[in-house]
């Protein structure tokens, strides 16, 4: 293969995952609406995808396609109606696709087989006709005339070979009308550079701009700055999607019935953060499909409605993004939590319903292993999941917080930074240095004047964990005189303090990387520059508490020396 | 000296000579204020900010396990490891040097004070230069193997 082709293979197969999303979403479009315009619109991208595919030499995935634009043919001829069947299948083929691009990334070489997806596709259009279709007697795929429940069976690829994403240059797509802005800033500062510099070779210049060039420059960076950082947004459109194909699936496999509404998809976020969220999403939704929402018998026996409903919505507000996920399931039920959680020896064994408050009951759910469904079932319920959207939250310096309602559902709330790369840090100083401690995981910071290993306020006992002491170990301190604060902070449900020597600031901050050797340090999650040009870390507060926190027990005794 | 592959960066360290190949040096830099980081390691001395990127330092003092002299610690030397820059700290510089590969020894220093803290595998041998030897030592390796 020579350099072109490798190219324009690699060129091909990047598009591709763009038309497959299309598909997928007009796909889900016509199962919503039963429009003509989708079934033309669906044509179209299907159309492309094959022209593509078969200009580059991938032959399979073009006759992948040919069947199911014959599909289509018959669809838009209104030969066959779109039902549930022919829905699968069109999800089932983008599916397909989609893995074995996955595939040819990381082998270009590597071979497709496409006969089985054929057979199934045929099937259904066979099915759907009712009646024989003998077209294309010359494809191979005739001949396995394989019967329909044997063609059930997606052909799976080799999870370690199909799936494995090869180190490879990451793309963003950009509108254009942002990089050519961006351009022209560029091209701006330039000019406005060469002013600056003649103006500092001839003092007293007379220049023509209306704006001083040092305030000009001030203008243009902080213009270039913004546009640049939001070269990496794109709406949340794309993830929206991809879970309201999960709420299908999910409903046709547990047989449930559910309505799925989402508002807010053209919020844009930063890709980073869109990427990370879809595993959490994915287990909520789960989750709400699995143990929320009651099979449409118990539904109707308390009353509601046969068809559950799932919300997904996106809001913005100021500098965070919240994204809501609810539903009109049975809620959680906190008896059961603190049971269970007896169970898993999460819990001392005495905790009685009223010792703990909800929400740290509802936190409970959060932990590694924790799960209340005693079946446990395909898709949920195996007790990871949840302990997974906790730390992806963490990641992005983000916080979730759960409504719940028994009998009337639950909802999930995430609220999250915008961008990665900038966040909103309190900088505080601890023996005379500088950390950063973002601003999401804080909830309120208070004059700590105890001298103990717990503070009390507003008649709640706090735990307090003396920052100093777990970054710097045991030092003189006598240096410092003035009144510490503390910064409290919600773990697992349960407030706790860090207390500090000062605040600096509160402002928006950019992460820079760090080295591994100091990503390794306990509690440090990132680095960034202040003001005065100096670097300082970013903390992680929850990492810093000890592994052996207790969650069950009054943190009086647990925090004496 | 336009022999790129076999030109090593001389650099003095506790009294010592040590040299890395020149390739993997991507630049110089006087040492500025560092901040320092909340490890127990007493090697890795914090992190600078070298033109808006977060540079951790390693001391390479420290890390050589050499005795600690009144000499003062003047420079840095930029490496880049896996795509991520990070300096090394240096009493100063000396030289570039071209050592061709039959000047270099690989003489048993089990007991030598000098590399003992060097895994094996980072360290290229001792070069011979106008009578002069010099510790030649793979920079980026040493940071990699202390990957715990």
């Amino acid at each position: 293969m020579n350099e072109l082709e490798r190219e324009v293979k690699i060129i091909f197969l990047n598009e591709a995952e763009q038309l497959l999303e299309e598909g997928e979403e007009h796909c889900l479009a016509l199962a919503a609406t039963s429009s003509d315009k989708e079934v033309g619109a669906l044509f179209r991208v299907f159309h492309t995808f094959k022209g593509s595919s078969s200009s580059v030499g991938f032959l399979s995935l073009a006759e992948v396609v040919g069947h199911l634009e014959n599909l289509l043919q018959n669809l838009r001829d209104g030969k066959i109606t779109f039902t549930e069947n022919v829905c699968k299948i069109f999800l089932d083929t983008v599916d397909f696709l989609r893995s074995s691009i996955q595939k040819l990334k990381s082998d270009l070489n590597c071979n497709i087989l496409p006969e089985e997806m054929i057979a199934r596709i045929k099937n259904t259009e066979q099915e759907a006709l009712q009646i024989p279709t003998s077209k294309e007697p010359s494809l191979p795929a005739e001949q396995s005339s394989t019967p329909f429940f044997q063609g059930e069976q997606i052909p799976e690829f080799d999870e370690s070979s199909g799936f494995r994403e090869e180190p490879q240059e990451k793309l963003i797509r950009v509108s254009s009308r942002k990089l050519d802005t961006l351009i022209n800033l560029i091209g701006e500062l330039v000019v406005n550079q060469s002013i600056l510099t003649a103006h500092q070779e001839k003092p007293g210049l007379q220049l023509s701009v209306r704006e001083s060039p040092v305030e000009y420059m001030i203008d243009l960076c902080n213009e270039v700055y913004e546009l640049s950082m939001s070269l990496r947004m794109t709406p949340i459109r794309q993830i929206f999607q991809r879970m309201n194909r999960l709420v299908i699936d999910l409903g046709l496999s547990e047989k449930k019935e559910i309505e799925f509404i989402c508002s807010g998809e053209d919020i844009e976020l930063d890709k980073a953060v869109i990427e990370k969220l879809s595993e959490p999403l994915i287990h909520l939704i789960r989750n709400a499909v699995d143990h929320g929402i009651e099979d449409s018998e118990q539904r109707l026996a308390v009353g509601k409605s046969a068809k559950a409903r799932i919300t997904l919505t996106a809001e913005l507000l100021e500098d965070f993004a919240l994204i809501k996920i609810s539903d009109d399931g049975r809620g959680l039920n906190k008896e059961n939590i603190i049971k269970k959680g007896i169970e898993q020896g999460l819990l001392n064994s005495k905790t009685t319903i009223d010792e703990i408050s909800d929400s740290e009951a509802f936190a409970l759910i959060f932990q590694p292993g924790f799960s209340t469904k005693e079946r446990i079932t395909e898709i949920s319920g195996r007790g990871v999941g949840m302990d997974v959207v906790e730390r992806v939250m963490n990641e992005v310096h983000g916080s979730i917080e759960i409504q719940t309602k028994e009998g009337v559902g639950t909802t999930f709330n995430l609220k999250f930074p915008l961008t990665l790369s900038v966040i909103h840090g309190l900088v505080v100083t601890v023996d005379q240095c500088s950390y950063v401690i973002p601003i999401t995981q804080v909830i309120e910071t208070v004059r700590c004047d105890a001298n103990g290993r717990v503070l009390v306020l507003r008649g709640e006992s706090i735990p307090v964990f003396k920052l100093g002491e777990i970054l710097h170990g045991e030092m003189d301190r006598t240096h410092y005189s003035g009144t510490k604060l503390g910064v409290v902070i919600l773990f697992r449900g349960k407030k706790v303090l860090f207390e500090i020597d000062s605040i600096v600031s509160q402002r928006p901050l950019t992460l820079k990387p760090i080295g591994p050797e100091v990503q390794r340090i306990r509690g440090i999650s990132a680095g960034t520059i202040l003001d005065n040009g100096e670097p300082a870390l970013v903390l992680n507060l929850e990492s810093l508490i000890p592994e052996k926190f207790p969650t069950d027990t009054v943190p009086k005794e647990a925090f004496q020396r | 000296m336009n022999d790129l592959e076999h030109s090593y960066l001389v650099f003095r360290l506790g009294g010592l000579l040590y040299g890395s190949p020149l390739t993997h040096i991507r630049k110089v830099i006087p040492v500025p204020s560092i901040k320092t980081v909340p490890s127990r390691k007493d090697y890795l001395r914090g992190v600078i900010n070298l033109r808006g990127q977060i540079i951790s330092v390693i001391d390479l003092r420290k890390k050589f396990g050499l005795e600690t002299t009144e000499d003062p610690q003047n420079l840095i030397l930029v490496v880049a490891v896996d795509s991520k820059d990070i300096g090394f700290i240096a009493d100063g510089g000396d030289s570039v040097v071209t050592i061709e590969d039959p000047d270099i020894s690989r003489p048993d220093l089990t007991s030598s004070q000098a590399v003992k803290n060097i895994p094996s595998e980072y360290f290229l041998g001792i070069g011979k230069h106008q009578n002069r030897e010099i510790h030649l030592v793979n920079l980026a390796g040493l940071v990699k193997s202390s990957a715990d």
